[in-house]
């Protein structure tokens, strides 16, 4: 094979006028039988059946919103309790893993398609951070089993065969730390974009200054080449200040999780995170629906989509994906998001923002 | 009919074909000419009055310098590195483990990852009963290290590839917590260092007994009694919870952790030789167990036989012959000599300081016919006790710091073994009359403790416990140059247990 065959990516997708891009996700929803694979998997099967949900085609958007949510608490308690065979919905390729949570992490097949959609949507990082031809980029990986860890690997794949911009990377461990002498080595090799946790990025300001046989400084006295940092993992506003100042680079927030490597990203508008409605159903679950079902947990809370919240709402965002090996449907992520616009974007994006504010 | 082997067409080529077929790679890939261009090479080409055009089959070659990891370090260190890139653009830096203590990068290109992936499914090929469907956790220490990539490659094999293999990956670190994933999973195969498995199968005993008492205590059934009465009175085995059936092991010699491998995980263990320097080139076990196969349509090996060695030990100036290892006799013991067709840093008659035997260089049980390998130790002064490798001479720039205690006259560090495990063995021969013979054993292990990650090793298990002996004479080995040798690894270090 010599091309990725990214058969999600419509040519222009990123600009589609919102409606249609509200009726591309529920084409695929239903086309997809999103809903049929997902009973077949342990996760959903005898949830939905205790819950009298049939699993039949699902045709519409609002039909869609009938269906009960599914949480991080599911996900641990049936991989706990049936045998982790009967979970993906299709042959996985590989498995990846949240950080842990206790005693847990949870588990995530990913098929060959799952993976070339990953693939699909590294490429459209590239436009919103304003990557260049022969970007270096300095990739600061977290540790496997989490999907972080093979995001450069995937990226390198994605570019050779697919966006052939010839980045290039250096990739590098906050464990290895000191057992290797990448910071030195990425002070030679000067990169122009650093990829990282927000929290890692300031870990390592004293490591560079180190390498560089200095005690105070800065890396953007060290980097002169550095031009923007995509930072993930973390909300990266408590940092953002930070990291400008040490280093003085165009920081850009990515969103993504295990469970669903979403990758939404900033835009050079700095308004809040483009959430790629083509490959998801994004709702919200409002505050005020949380707090009710605090008082009474038996109350069964409402959620917005997306595409139809008002600016500034507040909540918990839900996913519904298209995944070949695990469709999410209506799952909640447990983070906090603010919706930040549905408008078109002064990047010229129509992807509905938001900016997360951190975990419930 | 299952697909046994992945390319049959060019590895199970008869020997002097697959020999033509090195030779032609090793020119259309115009591997001479790009390395030419490279201050690695250029000056010392030129002055050795190289005409990289005129290179055409291993005649050609065979006239070429050798080069060093010396020289590949030097020229790093004074060249600009985009110099030293060959291809077009880099697209991905790794970082050698650093035996020395400095660490090489090395730099990829397009094709060489691209041969990487097709060389990891290969090899997967090579090493597992069932290379169509099979599932494998694949256990690294992080980036910049080789290993992690390694494990990547084989992930996009399998997308590029049509694979159908399931794959779970582990940094060291987590490696508990992943483990009993790879088990609720069923995944069948492992990939990891000899050591590291070692030490999982260890702990696994040990936690297994503890684990079924507190489990009594906290839920007090009869059954959960007689789990804990049989943990405590059987032992456990990490093949009684993991159900591994192949295991693939790389980054030290296998032979000496072989059978407690299988005692312990009832697992088929098979091993790889790979460098950083020369990934897509990595040589494998297949299911038949004779020595490693060296993929001869992706390199070009030589072999310099130990006598040569020895001479040029004698006489520095005097420049070793090395014979093609196709032409090489079962046996033959040498230092393992590479030249790559790679394009971002190709490597030619690259001296790997790797001590081989050659097994055969005849066809192989499995039908294939690339020329198979066993691979010894190092003929430098690297101690290689898996995850931590130092130089001797790091230890010696310590021992001659001493004074507390007393002085070391005369020392060696013997490489052996604990049953499986890795075991340096101090020997040193004191200078005068030592008052506290105790005090002064205690300063020495103190300093093999201080070399990065010795502690950390036998603390973790990953390694036995160093040891240091006072003896009335060391016996000193010497090289043939009259040099000291202080490295010596001692048979048990190599052998099956």
């Amino acid at each position: 094979m010599d091309k990725l065959n990214i058969a999600l990516q419509p040519p222009g997708v990123e600009q589609l006028p919102l409606a249609d891009l509200a009726q591309l996700g529920e084409q695929r929803l239903v086309e997809g039988k999103v809903i049929e694979r997902a009973g077949t998997s342990s996760l959903y099967a005898k949830r939905w059946n205790r819950a009298g949900v049939e699993v039949k085609a699902v045709l519409s958007r609002s039909e869609l919103a009938q269906l009960p949510f599914t949480s991080a608490a599911d996900v641990i308690e049936v991989q706990k309790r049936s045998p982790m065979r009967q979970f993906p919905c299709a042959p996985a390729a590989v498995w990846f893993a949240t950080d842990s949570q206790g005693e847990s992490r949870k588990w995530i097949p990913y098929s060959k398609q799952d993976l070339v959609q990953y693939m699909g949507l590294l490429t459209r990082l590239e436009r919103p951070t304003a990557l260049k031809e022969r970007d270096v980029i300095l990739f600061v990986v977290p540790m496997a089993p989490r999907t972080t860890n093979a995001m450069p690997y995937l990226w390198i794949f994605t570019d050779i065969l697919e966006t052939k911009l010839k980045l290039e990377f250096v990739i590098g461990s906050m464990f290895l730390l000191g057992a290797s002498n990448w910071p030195e080595f990425t002070l030679r090799r000067q990169p122009t974009v650093l990829v990282s946790r927000p929290s890692d990025a300031l870990a390592l300001v004293e490591h560079f200054a180190k390498a560089a046989g200095t005690s105070d400084a800065q890396p953007k006295e060290l980097f002169n080449r550095l031009r923007a940092g995509i930072f993930f993992g973390e909300p990266l506003s408590p940092f953002s200040q930070a990291i400008q100042e040490t280093y003085g680079l165009e920081p850009f927030d990515c969103y993504l999780s295990a469970e669903f490597p979403s990758l939404s990203a900033e835009c050079s508008a700095h308004d809040g995170l483009h959430v790629w409605m083509d490959v998801s159903i994004p709702e919200i679950i409002p505050n005020e629906e949380l707090a009710r079902e605090k008082a009474n947990p038996q109350h069964k809370p409402a959620a917005v989509f997306l595409d139809q919240a008002p600016a500034g709402l507040e909540g918990e965002l839900v996913l519904t994906t298209f995944g070949e090996a695990l469709p999410l449907v209506r799952y909640r992520t447990g983070d906090r998001v603010r919706v930040t616009g549905t408008e078109p974007c002064g990047c010229g994006m129509t992807h509905p923002r938001i900016a997360v504010q951190g975990r419930l | 009919m299952t697909k046994r082997i992945w390319d049959e067409a060019v590895e199970c080529l008869p020997l002097p074909q697959l020999v033509a077929l090195c030779q032609s790679k090793l020119q259309e890939s115009g591997v001479v000419a790009r390395a030419a261009r490279s201050p690695l090479y250029r000056e010392r080409w030129a002055t050795a009055g190289v005409v990289p055009d005129q290179v055409h089959d291993y005649d050609d070659l065979r006239q070429l310098p050798f080069t060093t990891g010396g020289d590949l370090r030097a020229a790093q260190a004074e060249q600009g590195l985009d110099a030293l890139v060959c291809a077009e653009h880099p697209r991905l830096w790794v970082s050698t483990s650093g035996t020395t203590g400095s660490h090489k990068w090395i730099p990829m290109g397009d094709e060489d990852i691209l041969a990487f992936t097709a060389a990891a499914v290969r090899m997967m090929f090579m090493g597992l009963e069932n290379p169509e469907h099979w599932s494998l956790l694949w256990l690294s220490t992080p980036a910049p290290f080789v290993t992690e990539l390694a494990g990547y490659m084989l992930l996009a094999s399998q997308v590029l590839h049509e694979g159908g293999a399931e794959l779970g990956f582990c940094s060291l670190p987590e490696v508990f917590d992943v483990l009993s994933f790879a088990r609720l999973a069923q995944i069948e195969a492992l990939q990891a260092m000899p050591s590291m498995a070692m030490v999982i199968a260890e702990t696994v005993a040990q936690r297994a007994g503890k684990s079924a008492r507190e489990q009594f205590r906290k839920e007090r059934t009869l059954a959960n009694l007689m789990r804990s009465v049989a943990a405590t009175v059987l032992p456990i085995k990490a093949s009684d919870i993991f159900k591994f059936r192949w295991g693939v092991f790389v980054g030290e010699p296998l032979d000496p952790y072989r059978s407690a491998l299988k005692e312990s995980f009832g697992l088929r263990p098979g091993t790889c030789y790979a460098a950083s320097e020369f990934m897509a080139c990595s040589a494998c076990e297949c299911r038949f167990q004779k020595g490693m196969h060296l993929p001869m349509d992706s390199c070009l090996p030589e072999i310099i036989p130990q006598e040569e060695l020895n001479k040029e030990e004698v006489d520095t100036s005097y420049v070793p012959q090395a014979i093609p290892l196709w032409e090489a006799s079962p046996g033959l013991l040498g230092e393992f000599v590479i030249t790559t067709f790679a394009s971002a840093l190709p490597l030619v008659r690259y001296r790997t300081s790797d001590l081989i035997t050659v097994v055969s260089t005849d066809p192989c049980e499995c039908g294939r016919t690339q020329p198979r390998i066993k691979v010894r130790h190092r003929i430098d002064d690297i101690v290689n006790l898996g995850l931590v490798r130092f130089s001797a001479y790091q230890l010696k720039e310590k021992l001659e710091r001493l004074g507390a205690h007393g002085q070391v006259a005369r020392w060696q560090l013997r490489l052996t073994r604990e049953n499986h495990k890795a075991k340096a063995v101090l020997l040193v021969q004191p200078r005068g009359r030592i008052a506290d013979p105790g005090a002064f054993i205690e300063e020495l292990e103190e300093k093999m403790d201080e070399l990065r990650g010795v502690k950390q090793s036998w603390e973790s298990g990953l390694i036995a416990k160093p040891e240091a002996r006072l003896v009335d004479e060391v016996v000193e080995k010497r090289t043939m140059s009259g040099k000291i040798r202080y490295a010596i690894y001692e048979d048990v270090y190599f052998e099956e247990a």
